[in-house]
C-alpha cells in the first residue's frame, strides 16, 4: 500500500536533515507505527506522506503510484488525525464536520450523529468547539479523520490529551478500523499505544529507523524467556521457561509454600526501545 | 460548482461567527449616519469617494488577513490542506465573501448620502474592484508576518500608499499626471467618482485595468500563498 525508500528531509534553514534515509513499507490492512521520542522525526515523516511537506528526497509510492503524481483525489482516500486539536472554535462540533465534509465528493456525512455518539460527543455536537475540553476536541479530531471513510489513516499521537478511559476507546476504534480493512499509520511515544495497536512498529531515533518488527517479536527477542515465582514467605526465584514442566527445581520450589505471584520476564516495548537505542521514549 | 457554493456559504458563516460582518456593518452605519446628517452642509462627493475607497479596502485587506490568521492561530490550515479542498476555491471563496461584504458596506455609505441617485452599475464594479484588489493584496502580504498584529503594523505604510496616494491625487493634493494610470486602484477610483459625481472618465481604461489587474493580483496572491502557506 505504502512504500518509502531512502526518505530524506531537511527543513529550510536547519543545519541538517531531520529524516536520514528512512526505508519502510505498510501493507494494506496493517497498523504500522513509528515509536520514538519527541523530535525524532515521526510527525515529519507523516506530514510528507499526507503531502503537507514538499521538497523531500527519496521515493514514496502509494498504491503503486508516486506520491508526487497524486492530485486532489489522494485526499479523498486519506484521513488525518492530528496531534493537537485544530477546529473552528466559534463553530459547533457538528458545523465543523459539516464544513470539512463539504470538501469531499459525498459532500455530507450520512451518520454524523452516530459518529459523535461513537466518541461520546453526541450531547456536545451542537455546542461551540471553544466550549469543549482538550479531550473532547481530540475526539472531534478523530471522527473528522474518519468521517469520509478513507482507505488510509494517519494518526499522530492519537491518545494525547485523553483520559485513560477515552484513550482506551480510541485505541479500540482504531483496531475496529483495522478490522474493517483500513491501512493505518500511527506515530506515538506511548509504548502502550504502540504495543496494543501496531502489527509492526519501527523505532525511530534522530531521524533514523533502528529496528522494525512486531511488538511481540521485539519483546521476545530482547526479553528473558524466564518465569519469576514469589512465595508468600517472600522467597523469589526465576526459572527458564523452556521445558519448565520437567524442571524439578521449579516443582520443588512450588511445593515449598503458597505462591503469591508468578510472572514471565518478557521485556516491555519501552525496555526493548531503551536496549536497542540507548535512549528513553520520554524526552 | 456545488462544492464552491458550499464553501462560499461557510465563508459567510465564519465571517458572521467571528463578528466580521457585524463589525463591518457597525462601522458603515456609523459613517453612514454621520454622512446622512452632513449631507446638507455642502458637497460631500469628495469625502464620500475618499471614504468609500478606504472603508471597503480596509475590509478587504485586513479582514481577509484576520480570517486566515484566525485559522493559522488555531492550526486549522493543515487540517484543511489534507482534504480535497482546492486552493483556488479556498482563496476565491474567501475573496468573494469578504468583497461582497465590502461592496454592501460601500453601497450603504453612498445610499446614506445620495439615496439611489447614482450610477449603481459602475459604482458596484468600482467598489468590487477595490475590494477584490485589496483582499488579494492582503493575501499576498499575509505570509510575510506570523500574526495579525505584526501584519497590521507593517501593512500600514503599504496600505496607505495603495489606497491613499490615488485619493490624494483625486483630491488634487498631488499630481502624477499620466502616471496615475499606473496606480492599481485608479480604475476603481474613476468608476466610483464617475458613479457618484458624474465625472468624465476613461471607462475603457477603468474596465480594462480591472480586467488585467484582478487576474494578475490573484495569480501573485495564489502563488505566494501556495508556496509559503500551503506547502510549508
Amino acid at each position: 500500500m505504502i512504500q518509502v525508500e531512502n526518505l530524506v528531509y531537511q527543513y529550510p534553514k536547519s543545519d541538517g536533515p531531520v529524516l536520514k534515509g528512512l526505508n519502510f513499507s505498510i501493507e494494506k490492512g496493517e497498523v504500522f507505527g513509528f515509536l520514538g521520542p519527541s523530535g525524532a522525526g515521526k510527525s515529519t515523516a507523516q506530514k510528507i506522506l499526507y503531502k503537507l511537506l514538499a521538497g523531500y528526497q527519496g521515493a514514496i509510492r502509494v498504491d503503486g503510484r508516486n506520491l508526487s503524481e497524486w492530485g486532489d483525489e489522494y485526499f479523498q482516500k486519506i484521513g488525518v488525525g492530528f496531534e493537537m486539536p485544530n477546529h473552528y472554535q466559534k463553530l459547533t462540533g457538528k458545523e465543523n464536520l459539516d464544513l470539512f465534509a463539504a470538501f469531499y465528493e459525498k459532500g455530507q456525512v450520512p451518520d454524523l450523529e452516530k459518529l459523535f455518539d461513537m466518541v461520546d460527543l453526541k450531547d456536545a455536537m451542537d455546542k461551540p468547539v471553544e466550549a469543549y475540553s482538550k479531550g473532547m476536541k481530540m475526539r472531534l479530531n478523530f471522527i473528522r479523520a474518519i468521517m469520509h471513510d478513507p482507505d488510509i489513516l494517519f494518526f499522530d499521537e492519537p491518545t494525547t490529551g485523553l483520559d485513560p478511559v477515552n484513550a482506551q476507546k480510541i485505541r479500540q476504534h482504531i483496531l475496529d478500523l483495522k478490522a474493517a480493512g483500513k491501512t493505518i499509520f500511527v506515530t506515538t511515544h506511548s509504548m502502550h499505544t504502540a504495543d496494543e495497536l501496531c502489527d509492526r512498529v519501527s523505532f525511530i531515533v534522530d531521524g533514523e529507523l533502528v529496528a522494525t518488527d512486531s511488538p511481540k517479536s521485539l519483546k521476545s527477542q530482547y526479553g528473558k524467556e524466564e518465569v519469576s515465582v514469589e512465595l508468600k514467605t517472600g522467597d523469589i526465584q526465576t526459572f527458564p521457561l523452556a521445558a519448565i514442566g520437567n524442571n524439578e527445581a521449579f516443582m520443588a520450589f512450588l511445593q515449598q509454600g503458597e505462591v503469591k505471584r508468578m510472572r514471565t520476564l518478557e521485556a516491555s516495548l519501552e525496555e526493548v526501545f531503551i536496549q536497542i537505542t540507548g535512549k528513553s521514549l520520554v524526552v | 460548482m456545488k462544492s464552491f457554493a458550499a464553501q462560499l456559504k461557510w465563508q459567510f458563516t465564519l465571517l458572521q461567527k467571528n463578528s466580521v460582518i457585524t463589525v463591518s456593518i457597525a462601522v458603515t452605519l456609523f459613517y453612514g449616519i454621520l454622512l446622512y446628517f452632513l449631507r446638507d452642509v455642502g458637497s460631500l462627493d469628495q469625502v464620500l469617494v475618499g471614504l468609500i475607497l478606504n472603508d471597503p479596502s480596509v475590509i478587504g485587506y485586513f479582514f481577509i488577513a484576520l480570517a486566515i490568521y484566525t485559522e493559522v492561530k488555531h492550526d486549522i490550515l493543515p487540517a484543511l490542506f489534507v482534504t480535497p479542498v482546492n486552493v483556488h476555491r479556498f482563496l476565491l471563496a474567501k475573496t468573494i465573501a469578504i468583497s461582497v461584504i465590502g461592496v454592501i458596506c460601500s453601497l450603504g455609505l453612498v445610499i446614506s448620502v445620495k439615496g439611489l441617485d447614482f450610477d449603481m452599475l459602475n459604482f458596484i464594479i468600482g467598489a468590487t474592484g477595490i475590494c477584490v484588489l485589496s483582499a488579494l493584496l492582503g493575501l499576498y502580504m499575509l505570509p510575510f508576518a506570523s500574526e495579525f498584529l505584526k501584519f497590521s503594523l507593517f501593512s500600514i505604510p503599504l496600505f496607505l500608499a495603495f489606497v491613499n496616494i490615488p485619493v490624494l491625487q483625486y483630491l488634487g493634493a498631488i499630481d502624477f499626471g499620466f502616471f496615475r494610470y499606473l496606480l492599481p486602484v485608479q480604475g476603481s477610483l474613476d468608476l466610483i467618482d464617475h458613479a457618484i459625481s458624474g465625472t468624465s472618465v476613461n471607462l475603457v481604461y477603468d474596465y480594462l485595468s480591472l480586467l488585467v489587474l484582478i487576474p494578475l493580483f490573484y495569480w501573485l496572491a495564489y502563488r505566494h500563498f501556495s508556496q509559503k502557506v500551503v506547502q510549508q
